[in-house]
């Protein structure tokens, strides 16, 4: 596959870039609604279209914005999609919309969004953009709904909603809620640096890099940032 | 009235730690917690940056969105304004207060898009506080914030010093670390709800 | 400068596009958003009235009882449901009921409660079509204060309906209400009488209640109450002529029962009363008990207070002929399932050696033990009755 082909810009998003287990992007939404998989795949999907949304839109506006300016715009941009699929979801998808609650509005700071608007729209044509959004929604709702799977079925024995006979005597209650999160999110990151023999995740640490503030934040980050 | 306000400020400090039971604000929690005086600095201006964001959201959503019934520009003015204000103090600081923008303004534009800073002003809508709630509420997430990056400062200087499996190294053992602490704030659950009782 | 203003320009730009696409999706999404937070709001109330249509809170309630907390008038005049604040063994009963314009009950619900047992989560079937008359008969737990809470909330709700269409409220409790049309309905039973648990007495017949001096019957068919004296004839005025046939078939049945003697028959002491019906077969009243937590669920258990009141036509041959749950006090979860015809029509042709080949219901097995116990002794009473003549 030729490096920046379409094709690759789609798949990429999925594995070998897949935003939460090797970017380490988006860790708020991956951790607080994937307690049950009805949860995280809505908070996937929506993250998802509010993704391709500003992708496309950032891309087609790339030229306008000026440079100085860009992280309003492109806040203001996805803070605007991020209403659009809050009002449409709580129109038509009332449930969700109570599963979900301030976390759909908290999509407009989720850097996994404003990370690819700073990394890849802003410098790309629209159609690679559009695909760039679809690969990383795809890989994003696909991390969420693997973690909320595992959280569900061994925390609660239920698989989105739905219980699991034999398991109702052996529930690890704990995992369903906010240990666990942060214990299987630790164990899956793990998991990714074996079978990829240690070359994910790409981030080996939180710090600066890979946020989407740290071309803006000349203080923190080479002031008093990560010396590690 | 009184009770109100000292339950809704402990139980967002203990109960409903933003950090570790809702995840917001993950991301500083987990970066800038290696060293106890960043953790500090970081938790003491987002703790600032809570209550001045709250203390203008709050007019701005009664007395100027709802009146308009444009409750559904909430959230693009909401970051704006957060973005602006964050903006507005670092610039403030760094003019007046050197010394003080040393110690917490270089935090000032991580926190732009800091979950918790939205969250929490979102937050005190969805939960119909009033003015005075809202503000005891972001003091009490504040300073919740911050109780969580000092305690977990410590535990991070002790696991720098620790030898830890390859694929554990990094993130995988911060996020296990902490998985710990939250399940010690976990301990403070009911409890805040019955002190008054 | 001119870059400057340049730049501001395209963040104002975007705001303003930003700001008309979500206007225009506020348009669309805004009524259906409001149709469901109201339809969510409406939910309890339909549920207590199926047909309504449209509610309005009714913001003046000074005028109603006391222990009305909300009012909400049906916006096409079918009726009102209110919340009511009820006081069982602890004051903390949220009910909810509608009442129709002419004063039955259209359903009610528990919403919140914390009484040990959990009667007045199974009550608001029971309320069902009742009015300010039978709302004091409801079968289950009578004496609990939990159920006379509820019924006093239950007349609090049809007096309040009746305030609101201009009316006088009724101020006697409901088991006064219900005792005067008793007395009403048969003057000669002087207001002293027992709930009857015949057997054979079919759907359409609700209650029976018999007046202790044998001076007859009267009977609940709907909202009727009917009296019919000891020889027959109904005495109460302005009876629909169909239910004045039913009642009285249903007393010359009763009249052809002739209690049996069981003084030192040795017969188990919770069976409450023996008769003998027209055609010669036992009818037989029994107290059985539900609910033993504690023990071997193989093992009989005597339980703590939980009675099942069970009534029984058993041949002098010994085969059942007709069993019938007449109350019953067992909570939702184990005991509903007691009053059913499903449960007890099982037993209807059995004998001693096969009564207890009946299905258990699922999750009922602690309290089946009370009531197969009730069942044996019905038929132990029979061969012991049988016996004794021969």
């Amino acid at each position: 596959m030729k490096k920046g082909s379409n094709l690759d810009v789609l798949t990429r998003g999925v594995l070998k870039e897949n935003p939460a287990l090797v970017l380490i992007l988006g860790t708020c939404p991956t951790l607080a609604t994937t307690k049950t998989v009805d949860g995280a795949f809505g908070m996937g999907i929506a993250a998802m279209l509010v993704l391709i949304c500003s992708n496309v839109f950032i891309s087609l506006l790339r030229n306008i914005i000026p440079d100085t300016m860009r992280i309003p715009c492109y806040i203001v941009i996805i803070a605007g999609f991020v209403t659009i699929v809050k009002l449409l979801v709580q129109a038509y998808m009332p449930d969700l919309y109570t599963t979900l609650g301030v976390y759909l509005d908290l999509i407009t700071v989720n850097c996994i969004i404003l990370g690819r608007a700073e990394m890849f729209a802003g410098k790309n044509p629209v159609v690679k953009s559009a695909l760039d959004g679809v690969g990383m929604g795809i890989g994003f709702t696909i991390a969420l709904t693997m973690m909320a799977v595992i959280r569900e079925v061994l925390g609660n024995a239920t698989f989105a909603g739905t219980p699991i006979p034999f398991l109702q005597n052996y529930k690890i209650s704990f995992l369903s809620q906010a240990p666990g999160g942060l214990l299987v999110y630790g164990l899956l990151i793990a998991l990714v640096y074996i079978v990829t023999k240690g070359k994910a995740p790409l981030k080996k640490s939180f710090s600066c890099a890979g946020c989407p503030n740290a071309a803006h934040c000349h203080t923190a980050c080479t002031e008093k940032g990560d010396e590690a | 009235m009184f009770k109100t306000l000292i339950i809704i400020l402990l139980s967002s400090v203990l109960v409903d730690n933003y950090v570790l039971s809702r995840f917001l604000g993950i991301c500083p929690f987990l970066g800038v917690s290696k060293k106890l005086d960043q953790a500090t600095g970081m938790g003491i201006a987002v703790t600032a940056v809570m209550l001045i964001a709250s203390a203008v959201t709050w007019p701005i959503q009664y007395w100027v969105l709802n009146p308009l019934e444009m409750g559904y520009m909430q959230n693009i003015v909401f970051i704006l304004v957060i973005a602006a204000l964050v903006q507005m103090l670092e610039l403030l600081l760094k003019k007046f207060s050197p010394s003080l923008h040393k110690g917490l303004g270089v935090y000032l534009p991580l926190i732009t898009t800091n979950c918790a800073v939205l969250g929490v002003t979102i937050q005190n809508i969805i939960d119909d506080y009033t003015f005075l709630e809202s503000m005891v509420s972001a003091l009490g997430v504040g300073l919740g914030f911050l109780l969580a990056m000092v305690l977990f400062s410590g535990v991070r200087s002790r696991i720098d010093e620790s030898n830890i499996p390859a694929p554990f190294r990094g993130l995988p053992v911060t996020l296990i670390a902490a998985s710990f602490l939250s399940l010690a704030f976990m301990g403070f659950g009911g409890i805040v709800e019955n002190i008054f009782a | 400068m001119l870059k400057n203003i340049k730049t501001v320009g395209v963040l104002v730009a975007i705001c303003t596009v930003v700001a008309l696409l979500l206007a225009l999706t506020n348009q669309i999404t805004a009524p259906i958003i409001a149709k469901r937070e109201s339809d969510a709001a409406n939910k309890a109330l339909l549920e207590v009235m199926p047909d309504g249509t449209g509610f309005e809170e009714l913001k003046d309630i000074s005028k109603l009882p006391d222990s009305i907390v909300e009012a909400y008038k049906e916006t096409s005049g079918k009726g009102y449901v209110f919340k009511i604040n009820a006081t069982g063994y602890k004051p903390d009963m949220m009910l909810m009921c509608g009442v129709s314009t002419d004063g039955i009950i259209t359903g009610s619900v528990c919403l919140s409660s914390s009484e040990t047992w959990g009667f007045e989560k199974t009550l608001g079937d029971q309320m069902k079509g009742k009015n300010i008359k039978t709302v004091a008969d409801v079968e289950a737990g009578a004496t609990s204060k939990t159920i006379k809470g509820y019924r006093t909330a239950m007349k609090d709700a049809l007096n309040a309906a009746t305030i609101l269409g201009g009316g006088e409220a009724d101020l006697r409790s409901p088991e006064e209400i219900f005792n005067d049309n008793l007395k009403a309905a048969l003057p000669a039973g002087e207001g002293d009488f027992v709930k009857q648990a015949i057997a054979d007495a079919t759907n359409a017949i609700d209650f029976i209640y018999a007046a202790k001096n044998g001076a007859g019957y009267v009977y609940i068919i709907g909202e009727q109450f009917i009296g019919v004296d000891a020889e027959g004839n109904v005495v109460t005025k302005d009876v629909s002529a169909e239910n004045g046939t039913l009642a009285q078939s249903k007393a010359a049945l009763a009249a052809a029962h002739t209690a049996v003697d069981t003084t030192d028959s040795g017969i188990n002491e919770n069976i409450t009363s023996v008769q003998k019906n027209a055609e010669g077969n036992y009818v037989i009243e029994i107290n059985g008990l539900g609910f033993g937590w504690f023990g071997n669920p193989n093992e009989y258990q005597e339980a703590k207070n939980i009675p099942i009141q069970i009534c029984t036509v058993i041949s002098p041959d010994g085969n059942m002929l007709e069993c019938l749950t007449v109350a019953h006090e067992e909570s939702k979860d184990y005991g509903a399932a007691w009053g059913t015809e499903e449960y007890y029509g099982q037993f209807d042709g059995t004998t001693i050696d096969t009564y207890k080949d009946v299905d258990v219901i699922s999750g009922a097995t602690i309290s089946n033990n009370g009531y197969l116990k009730a069942i044996e002794r019905c038929f132990k009473a029979v061969e012991i009755l049988e016996g004794g003549a021969e």
